[in-house]
């Protein structure tokens, strides 16, 4: 499979490592001479300096081999001439990264008539196959963790009836208990143990360290009682503060408020707060500098229940996060856009709410490489996946026990859906036609598993 | 007695709702597609009906992704069966007379519908939009009825 990537910025650097990883041949287009430089001395790939949206680049990507477009430049505009310019020459899947939530994707076409049937003109119809809006994912996340009392996101499988969420070791009693003498509830399975950065498989004796995180599959109904052993209680939030008015923060504000909680922003820019201000009619804007503590405390975030830092400045971000967390805030968030800030914020015990380069990666995997998948997601960065696949009746590991049915030794078989019936650990099940199977493994791998269900 | 070349379909039309009986319809206009070599256009249109208390322009997300989901699922099917087929999605307040005004203007030869078994106090019924098709289609209707132990 041929794919080219326009834009090698962040997003598109973090993805073309993740699909050459997994063997695909690769080409990023990229204007800046030195992000090119950059991502060559990162990754083997073909590069090409010049502008994705005309079509003397994409010849010169040579388009018409490509199977897959992915535009993830910083303009939306660029990213949409792309992915039309790549459609009208013969590429059969595009995906198009679109930060602007005015462009929502859809949107409904006059008509001459008043009574007469109206158009929704769909992206596909603009050439865009997939829409990725990172932001509008990251505060899907971050809402989704406030209203429960995890503090890190779930992801779902066969229709939500399977669920993988990470769990950080935290509270004291769990720290420097051996493995095996948890008593975790039943149709559940520890995935991986993370231990200083590194994932393990661990055994019954591994013993759970303070900063460790295990990622643990468990049913949906089930997932609670896992909860209450990983977690210290805490309430859904009422009161949140949020810093910047990015359009992470924005969609986060407007999502909350209309939830009803009470939301702050705190903005630096007087020109922003003036905008956030007419656009965000319940919200509270503060302007100030949330790097100041004097500023937190006289605005009473000390009393928030949250605060979720998500300005475009992520060194801002982990500072204020810190310092939100000194003043007392039983919750704090902050959004990162490099992966490589991830350890350093869990290192200062603070969560990540959303890492929107990880969730364009998790989305274009979903819907744009694994046509035949159901859903994916990535553990860990990008160190491993977990893959829901269908089973067909043609498929090579139909009606065979899991033992047999040659699945590549690092790739672990962690649930299968049987007509709504789950089974975790799956032992060693015969897998029939018609079964959902999730399968965590590392990405080098998933091509081969892949072939095993077609 | 029909006349061979009367059935001669270039353009056909396929309402879609998300029900199983599109599945079939599809399947069954990409046979006839395949029968005539590829030559056919197959148009798979789905309607979002809008309540008269809403503007006919209002934007409902929930039922857009739904609809987005069928026409993915449609294009699927034409994928497998190796034709391309056209989708489209539209919002009117009636369904019935949208698939009608839609026939017009692709200038469709054929308007294929699935079906599925639906009773309604104990009748069988076949629903309001089939038979306001069947009256007032500008073009020949054919009904894919699948059989009760398929669906």
């Amino acid at each position: 499979m041929y794919i080219i990537i326009a834009g090698g910025g962040i997003i598109g650097s973090h993805i073309a490592s993740l699909l050459v990883q997994e063997g695909y041949e690769v080409t990023v287009l990229e204007q800046s001479e030195t992000a090119l430089k950059k991502l060559q001395g990162q990754l083997d790939i073909k590069t090409i300096r010049g502008n994705a949206a005309t079509p003397k680049t994409l010849k010169e990507a040579e388009i018409e081999r490509a199977d897959l477009v992915l535009a993830v430049t910083n303009s939306d505009e660029t990213n949409m001439i792309t992915c039309f310019m790549a459609k009208e020459m013969g590429v059969a899947t595009t995906a198009a990264r679109i930060r602007n939530i005015e462009y929502s994707g859809y949107f409904v076409a006059p008509a001459k008539s008043p009574t007469s049937p109206r158009k929704i003109v769909r992206p596909k119809s603009l050439g865009i196959d997939v829409f990725i809006n990172p932001e509008v994912e990251a505060a899907r996340e971050i809402m989704e963790i406030l209203a429960g009392f995890y503090s890190t996101p779930v992801d779902n499988f066969a229709n939500g009836l399977v669920q993988i969420r990470e769990f950080k070791i935290e509270s004291e009693p769990l720290a420097g208990t051996r493995l095996g003498a948890l008593t975790l509830p039943k149709q559940s399975m520890i995935v991986t143990a993370v231990h200083q950065g590194e994932i393990t498989a661990p055994d019954k004796d591994f013993i759970l360290n303070e900063g460790d995180s295990l990622h643990i599959a468990v049913s949906a109904e089930n997932m609670d009682e896992l909860g209450k052993i990983f977690i210290q209680s805490k309430r859904p939030a009422k009161r949140v503060v949020i810093l910047g008015g990015s359009s992470v923060g924005v969609l986060t504000a407007s999502g909350l408020q209309k939830r009803g909680i009470k939301v702050k922003i705190i903005e630096q820019d007087p020109v922003r707060c003036q905008e956030l201000a007419s656009q965000l009619e319940k919200v509270d804007i503060l302007q100030g500098d949330g790097t100041d503590r004097a500023f937190l405390l006289e605005q009473g975030v000390s009393s928030a229940d949250a605060f979720v830092a998500t300005s475009e400045n992520e060194e801002i971000n982990i500072l204020s996060a810190l310092l939100a967390k000194t003043l007392g805030v039983q919750r704090v968030m902050v959004v990162v856009n490099k992966p490589g800030y991830i350890p350093l914020a869990e290192a200062i015990g603070i969560d990540i709410a959303a890492v929107p380069t990880i969730l364009a990666a998790n989305k274009i995997i979903r819907f744009v490489l694994r046509g035949g998948v159901i859903s994916a997601s990535l553990i860990e960065g990008q160190q491993l996946e977990a893959i829901e696949f269908v089973t067909s009746a043609q498929a090579l590991i139909a009606n065979k026990n899991i033992a047999e049915a040659g699945f590549p030794r690092e790739a672990t078989v962690v649930a299968i859906v049987h007509n709504e019936t789950i089974f975790i650990p799956p032992e060693d099940k015969i897998i029939k036609p018609g079964d959902h199977v999730v399968i965590v493994t590392p990405p080098e791998s998933v091509q081969t598993i892949e072939k095993l269900f077609k | 007695m029909v006349d061979k070349d009367e059935l001669e379909f270039i353009k056909i039309l396929v309402p879609v709702a998300g029900t199983t009986a599109d599945e079939g319809a599809i399947e069954l206009a990409c046979r006839l597609c395949k029968s005539k070599n590829n030559r056919c256009e197959i148009f798979a249109v789905h309607v979002i009906p809008v309540e008269r208390s809403l503007p006919l322009d209002a934007e409902d997300t929930s039922k857009i992704d739904a609809a987005e989901n069928i026409l993915n699922n449609i294009e699927s099917i034409g994928q497998k069966q190796g034709c391309p087929i056209e989708t489209e999605m539209l919002q009117a307040r009636d369904i019935g007379s949208t698939i009608i005004d839609e026939a017009k203007k692709r200038g469709v030869d054929l308007i294929l519908m699935g079906v599925s078994y639906k009773q309604h106090f104990g009748q069988f019924c076949l629903g309001d939009v089939i038979p306001y098709v069947l009256e007032n289609a500008p073009c020949r209707v054919l009904i894919d009825h699948q059989l009760q132990s398929e669906l």
